[in-house]
């Protein structure tokens, strides 16, 4: 082909999503649809980790052409500034043209090619050809199939529905390899070889994608699509949604001063009010529940980190105790070893996590890693795990939760009232991390917390807990939790009691300053910071900083901060200064949080003002905790359960 | 204010979120009242030059429009830039464009591309002689989605801001006074758009100041 004046361009590298039931799911071979996650928080995060594309389709699974969601599809396009394409029951012009008008970039059409094919002409002609997208489904070139794999197309070859689809106007066409789909077997590079010379239209190749095969495939006449390669973390099916990051020069950053503040921001309570005192040593208040500043000048909190500093030190010593415990770890395996694991260690993408996998992975331990997606995660903490992952080699297993039941949760816990709104996340966590432990015979759940740095969140700030959780689900849903991994009382004993699982925090032992981890993670392994402690998750970053300021008057940054001065990473002068500055939380954020939840503007209003209520209100094991006090002083002082677990539970 | 022609069809959401994820608010202009109190008038459009142009027609607003530019803001996107010229090679009809700018649309020679739609990211190149060096300075440093079968072409190469980096055939933005043009989705292009969109919206405030 001559063509004047053209400098070669690569084509598109296309993410394919498919919808089932208002839940995003990837199929093998057209079939046996695996869940994937939130169809809104995937599509918001491609959009940000700026994929080329997003192709949505929805999937049949009966005959059946599959509804319509015009609701679900207009939050997907308000999240997206990513150009968008659709498909799954797009019959008349009408449906194609509302979702123009939603804001989608073009239509997706298969079965309408070959059973209404004067419709498609239509659509073509109405919304111009660049908005229509022919995807030819096919087995081999000379088989095709429609409705969703289903229907054999007789009589046709892929030459002549090149031709058709040319001819009714389409503007690409998608070759969509049924054999391949969810394989990851390499594309199909025989047929699009083969389909390049017979038309002049762009080509979009799907199926059997992996990010080695992008470039086979991707010239300056055919784009690739995939969704395994970026929905996967391995071949495992783990979750984890990825994209490669683009090397376009002259894309710079934009520069964060060049655009405006956005809105919603929100002012902390004065660091200090009249009849107001402050511990002399951090910037702990006596508004802090469990303070103890009506008794003392420095408050529980310091007393309290005075006590873990001597139990655990760091230094030499520190250094030498880790590298025992590493060693501890590796020991359990040997011709006995129950599992080719060390240890369980959560990872969320943070730096804390992140850090830890390296200290464990250098002394040559084996973790595996779990990860809980609770479908509101950001880009960048899917991207860090990504990255930090495949530099560390460890195996990742992730467990995402049901978008729809943990929205419903969500929504119950602000109608409760309560502060507690992110205890559900804290606690699936948890459970998830026992359960893995529990099917793979590990014994050792490794925790990236650290009192240096994060301090000990007060009681009457966060309380959590299996019961607490179902309680408050059963009595504002109406319904029984039924995906949700929640932490038993029962389960919590037969795994700590029974299987004898510990929970152990290395970085206890270790001269651990965030902001030199930060610096190493982002130069090691291309980690990205996030902006702020707990930013890394949308709702987390609801909860800590729209949510609690502005609702309870809580800013968990007095409890970060306070550890920071203990510990003398930071001067009492520069934290108090940090804590005055305003907390940011976008509007387009809170919108995306209405949004998820199915909120109008006046029902989240409603529940932002809802009267003040705790979890005393509610089913907790809190009292059987207090009773059962000296067997958790036991299983503390034998490393089953963390100290802060046995102070805020155990504790009157 | 800015407000955002909604004529029933296209891309008026989309063009919508991207100001509201900036905090930016804006206005339907429907008909000839809504013009009221609107500093910069945006043009969308998907679909076909002739349907578009009809219902501009029929509501009265060529005129209007083209009057409006005189004094005020008026930036035409993707469809929307090309109506600002005076006609297109596109539709059955042959209706006239809006005639800001001088010039006609033509459909993209096969000879220009190797694949017709253009559909995908670009780069873009500064035309030589160009005069708005704010604007082209966001432009360059970003990449910008397309997509389209049509393309404008200027009568004279001074209304020529920018072109797609792979073809110089490929108009990407187009100017005249105080009217511009894009070929290309600022609304979904990423961070491209929004820092394009923050340029018009602070361009915007500066004339209410």
């Amino acid at each position: 082909m001559l063509i004047d004046d053209y400098s070669q361009k690569k084509q598109r590298t296309i993410v394919a999503l498919q919808l089932l039931n208002s839940r995003l799911v990837k199929t093998t071979k057209f079939k046996s649809p695996v869940y994937v996650g939130d169809p809104l928080n995937a599509v918001s995060i491609f959009s940000d980790l700026e994929a080329d594309e997003i192709l949505l389709s929805s999937i049949r699974l009966g005959r059946r052409a599959p509804p319509l969601d015009f609701d679900l599809l207009s939050l997907i396009s308000k999240v997206s500034s990513t150009p968008l394409g659709y498909g799954g029951g797009v019959l008349t012009v009408d449906n194609a043209k509302q979702l123009i008008d939603l804001g989608f970039e073009k239509v997706i059409l298969n079965s309408l090619l070959f059973d209404n094919p004067r419709e498609v002409e239509k659509i073509a002609t109405a919304l111009g050809s660049q908005a229509v997208v022919a995807s030819i489904d096919y087995f081999n070139f000379d088989t095709l199939v429609a409705n969703g794999g289903r229907k054999k197309l007789s009589g046709w070859n892929l030459d002549l529905a090149v031709d058709h689809v040319h001819n009714l106007g389409a503007g690409e066409i998608l070759l969509n390899s049924v054999e391949r789909d969810g394989s990851r077997s390499g594309f199909d590079l025989q047929v699009v070889q083969k389909i390049k010379d017979l038309t002049s239209r762009p080509l979009i190749a799907l199926g059997g994608g992996g990010r080695d095969d992008l470039d086979q495939v991707l010239d300056e006449h055919v784009s690739a699509a995939a969704g395994s390669m970026f929905a996967f973390f391995s071949n495992q099916k783990n979750v984890l949604l990825n994209y490669p990051s683009r090397g376009v020069a002259g894309s710079s950053q934009v520069r964060s001063d060049s655009l405006p503040a956005l809105g919603g921001v929100i002012r902390t309570p004065p660091a200090m009010r009249l009849g107001q005192s402050m511990c002399e040593r951090c910037l702990i208040n006596n508004d802090v529940p469990g303070s103890g500043l009506e008794l003392s000048s420095t408050c529980q909190y310091c007393e309290f980190h005075e006590e873990l500093n001597l139990k655990f030190p760091t230094g030499e010593m520190g250094e030498n105790l880790l590298d025992e415990f590493c060693k501890s770890l590796i020991d359990h395996k040997g011709p006995k070893r129950l599992s080719k694991y060390d240890c369980i260690l959560g990872v969320s993408g943070g730096v804390d996590s992140s850090i830890l996998l390296h200290e464990l992975t250098k002394r040559g331990v084996r973790p595996l890693c779990v990860h809980f997606d609770n479908t509101w995660n950001s880009p960048i903490a899917t991207e860090n795990i990504y990255k930090v992952m495949s530099a560390t080699g460890a195996d990742l297993i992730t467990y995402v939760a049901d978008n729809h039941e943990y929205d419903d949760l969500y929504k119950a816990f602000l109608q409760a009232g309560v502060e507690d709104i992110e205890a559900p996340t804290d606690i699936a966590f948890m459970g998830v991390l026992y359960r893995e432990a529990e099917r793979q015979k590990i014994k050792v759940i490794v925790e990236g917390h650290s009192f240096r740095t994060e301090g000990v969140s007060p009681l009457g700030w966060l309380y959590m807990g299996g019961a607490y959780i179902s309680s408050v689900y059963k009595r504002f849903a109406g319904k029984r939790l039924r995906h949700f991994p929640n932490l038993s009382l029962y389960k919590f004993l037969k795994w700590t009691l029974i299987s004898k699982i510990k929970r152990v925090r290395p970085l206890y032992w270790l001269d651990y300053d965030k902001r030199v981890a930060r610096t190493f993670l982002a130069k090691s392994f291309g980690w990205k910071w996030y902006g702020g402690h707990h930013l890394e998750n949308r709702f987390s970053a609801f909860y800590h900083s729209f949510f609690l300021p502005k609702r309870f008057g809580i800013d968990f940054r007095t409890i970060e901060l306070s550890a920071l001065v203990r510990t003398g990473l930071e001067s009492r002068g520069n934290a108090l200064l940090e804590l005055s500055a305003p907390r940011d939380f976008p509007r387009v954020s809170l919108a995306y949080v209405k949004n998820r939840l199915a909120l109008s503007d006046a029902e989240f209003d409603a529940l932002m003002n809802l009267p003040l209520n705790t979890y005393r209100s509610f089913r907790t094991y809190k009292p059987v905790f207090e009773f059962l006090r000296p067997l958790f002083l036991i299983l503390m002082n034998r490393g089953y359960v963390p100290e802060s677990f046995y102070r805020k539970f155990c504790l009157k | 204010m800015i407000g955002i022609l909604s004529l029933g069809s296209g891309n008026v959401a989309s063009i919508r979120n991207m100001f509201d994820r900036l905090d930016v608010q804006t206005a339907s202009v429907r008909e000839k009242d809504d013009l009221t109190g609107i500093t910069t008038l945006l043009i969308p459009g998907v679909g076909a030059f002739d349907e578009t142009a009809s219902v501009i027609a029929q509501r009265g607003l060529s005129s209007v429009i083209k009057k409006f530019s005189r004094h005020s803001y008026v930036v035409g996107i993707c469809l929307g830039m090309q109506l600002l010229l005076d006609e297109s090679e596109e539709g059955s009809r042959r209706l006239p464009g809006l005639g800001i700018i001088p010039g006609v649309v033509k459909r993209i020679d096969e000879k220009w591309l190797p694949r017709v739609p253009n559909v995908g990211w670009d780069e873009i190149t500064s035309a030589e002689d160009q005069t708005n060096d704010e604007l082209t300075a966001i432009l360059t440093r970003n990449r910008f989605y397309f997509s389209h079968s049509y393309v404008a072409s200027p009568s004279s190469a001074k209304n020529v801001i920018a072109h797609a980096s792979s073809s110089q055939k490929v108009i990407a933005s187009i100017q005249s006074g105080k009217t511009l043009g894009f070929q290309f989705h600022p609304e979904r292009s990423q961070r491209g758009g929004m820092e394009l969109f923050d340029w018009l919206a602070r361009r915007d405030e500066n004339v209410n100041r």
